[in-house]
């Protein structure tokens, strides 16, 4: 499991008032953890922020599952 | 009417603006504010010649040299057509054109293409060198030229330019506000606030009027993804925030977290319902909350301070606004008015009638003059983050696709839906169809989920097909 799993879920568990029993890798953000895309820029900002890597919020309906966070952060370090 | 520049003026060494920008925190006093604009309107008049009636666009994220650009343009002469930045620089080139616009103010050379005359860099006219002495013009010199035009749908359909004049915009001061500077308009202490409306929203034109007129120290929120980073690590006495917002807000609430409010002591929402739930979490934590209605095409109709009682009503008319119930819709007459639609007589004539304007909000006025939005007239979906959807506009792009053989669009749960009857052989490709469209469409209009009807859908009388509303 990466590294960055435990923050992009303690983020989302934070920003979004999510019981983190609630969030998997492959928990779809819009379907399964309902994320406005308010939540979803406040949740890139935390995590760019905890991290130092950027995330853009220009595509951020590509980003489909918990997953897909995890693995920018990933490819980033 | 009220004169803005004088109350800028007025102020001198109150700082009227704080932003941080690359962890960096920049403060702004009034003083310097005015001489901003200033340096602003002469840059503008190097580039463009004589701006008086020009029709001047800005297309940026919430930022200090917007709240300098847009002055300058408003008190240049000219009118200025805020712009919603969700949408694609093919779509707004498209409404800017029909609104006769001569130029657009652009964050920087980075920014989307618009195929407008002129496209200005806000760089090039924010110098903010102050090697000048520069001044407005006469701006009060005609005061029925048209000062601010945001493009909406309306009741219904395709975006349209609402006018608004000069003296409406400035015909009374603004009320985004807590409840002790309405009730005491001579109150002039220092008054916290930041900006989180989107500039490119009436109400967030409101809360920059209200704020200045009011002396207030407004703190610039550049990017909606650090609001709730803004609030931690700044102090506030108030905001005006969508119900999006005061959601995310609320959030902190639940999570027990208040202290990371700012230290705020009253919020407003406007540009949509809220559900009152949320307006209880901030009550129960000792924060007291104000609603605004009111409309792009009246400015302001009402004001609500009354958290207890009648906190589910949206309040009482500002002071001489005029508010009647005809065949239950609320009908406004004021001087905040707007003019009507920009080169659109039809919908004009469909807005206002007899010198009311007809808001498509269906109401209910109690005993003591409160009124209460009880649904829509209009075919218009109004979404927490105070973005406006024409079921119509999205309806004829699905019926690009020959398969979808009758669609409709609403609003559920805050997202887009779209009910589709089609054959079943059909709805692979139609899922396929939407997929690409909503790439294409802003991303407060992308459908979240379609339905599929078995049957072709419900009509009404007349043979349309029936809008349901929730």
């Amino acid at each position: 499991m990466s590294k960055y799993f435990d923050i992009v879920a303690e983020v989302i568990e934070d920003v979004a008032d999510i019981s983190r029993d609630e969030i998997n890798m492959d928990s779809s953000l819009m379907d399964d953890l309902e994320l406005s895309s308010l939540e979803l820029m406040t949740i890139f900002s935390d995590i760019s922020r905890k991290t130092s890597i950027p995330i853009s919020n220009k595509n951020i309906l590509e980003f489909e599952t918990v997953a897909d966070i995890v693995a920018v952060l990933d490819a980033h370090s | 009417m009220y004169d803005l520049i004088k109350e800028i003026l007025a102020r001198k060494e109150r700082i009227g603006f704080r932003y941080v920008r690359d962890g960096k925190e920049f403060t702004v006093t009034y003083e310097q504010y005015y001489r901003n604009i200033c340096e602003c309107y002469h840059n503008l008049t190097e580039r463009l010649g004589d701006i008086s009636g020009k029709h001047i666009a800005i297309a940026m994220n919430n930022c200090y040299e917007y709240l300098v650009t847009m002055p300058a343009i408003i008190f240049g002469g000219a009118a200025v057509l805020p712009v919603n930045i969700l949408e694609s620089a093919e779509t707004v080139s498209i409404i800017l054109k029909k609104a006769d616009t001569c130029a657009i103010v652009i964050k920087d050379e980075e920014s989307e293409s618009y195929d407008i005359p002129n496209v200005i860099p806000v760089k090039d006219i924010c110098t903010f060198t102050d090697q000048g002495d520069w001044e407005l013009p006469n701006y009060e010199e005609n005061p029925d030229r048209i000062a601010l035009m945001i493009h909406t749908s309306g009741t219904t359909g395709r975006p349209k330019g609402v006018m608004e004049l000069y003296k409406n915009l400035f015909y009374r001061k603004k009320h985004d506000l807590p409840k002790e500077y309405i009730l005491d308009p001579a109150k002039d202490d220092p008054l916290n606030t930041i900006l989180t409306f989107p500039l490119y929203h009436q109400v967030g034109v409101c809360c920059w009027l209200s704020w200045v007129t009011r002396g207030c120290t407004t703190f610039i929120n550049e990017n909606p993804g650090d609001i709730l980073n803004d609030f931690k690590n700044n102090k506030f006495d108030f905001t005006l925030a969508t119900p999006a917002v005061m959601k995310l807000l609320g959030k902190r609430l639940k999570r027990g977290k208040v202290d990371e409010l700012g230290g705020i002591k009253s919020i407003g929402s406007a540009g949509a319902p809220i559900q009152k739930d949320i307006i209880d979490l901030f009550l129960e934590n000792g924060i007291s909350y104000v609603q605004i209605y009111g409309l792009t095409e009246t400015g302001e109709i009402t004001y609500n301070y009354d958290d207890g009682d009648h906190v589910t009503s949206v309040g009482l008319p500002i002071e001489d606004t005029k508010v009647c119930l005809i065949d239950g819709e609320i009908c406004v007459d004021s001087g905040t008015n707007c003019a009507g639609y920009y080169k659109n007589e039809q919908a004009t004539d469909e807005l206002i009638r007899d010198g009311w304007i007809h808001t498509g909000d269906l109401g209910a006025i109690d005993d003591e003059g409160y009124i209460y939005i009880v649904g829509r007239k209009k075919n218009l979906i109004i979404l927490s983050g105070g973005e406006n959807v024409s079921p119509e506009e999205i309806e004829e792009s699905l019926y690009a696709n020959e398969a979808i053989k009758e669609c409709r669009v609403f609003e559920q749960d805050d997202k887009i839906y779209a009910e589709i009857f089609a054959n079943e052989s059909d709805q692979d490709e139609i899922r396929d169809f939407v997929t690409e469209l909503n790439k294409k469409l802003p991303i407060f209009k992308r459908i979240y989920r379609v339905v599929f009807s078995e049957t072709d859908l419900e009509k009404t009388a007349a043979g349309k097909i029936r809008r349901k509303y929730n």
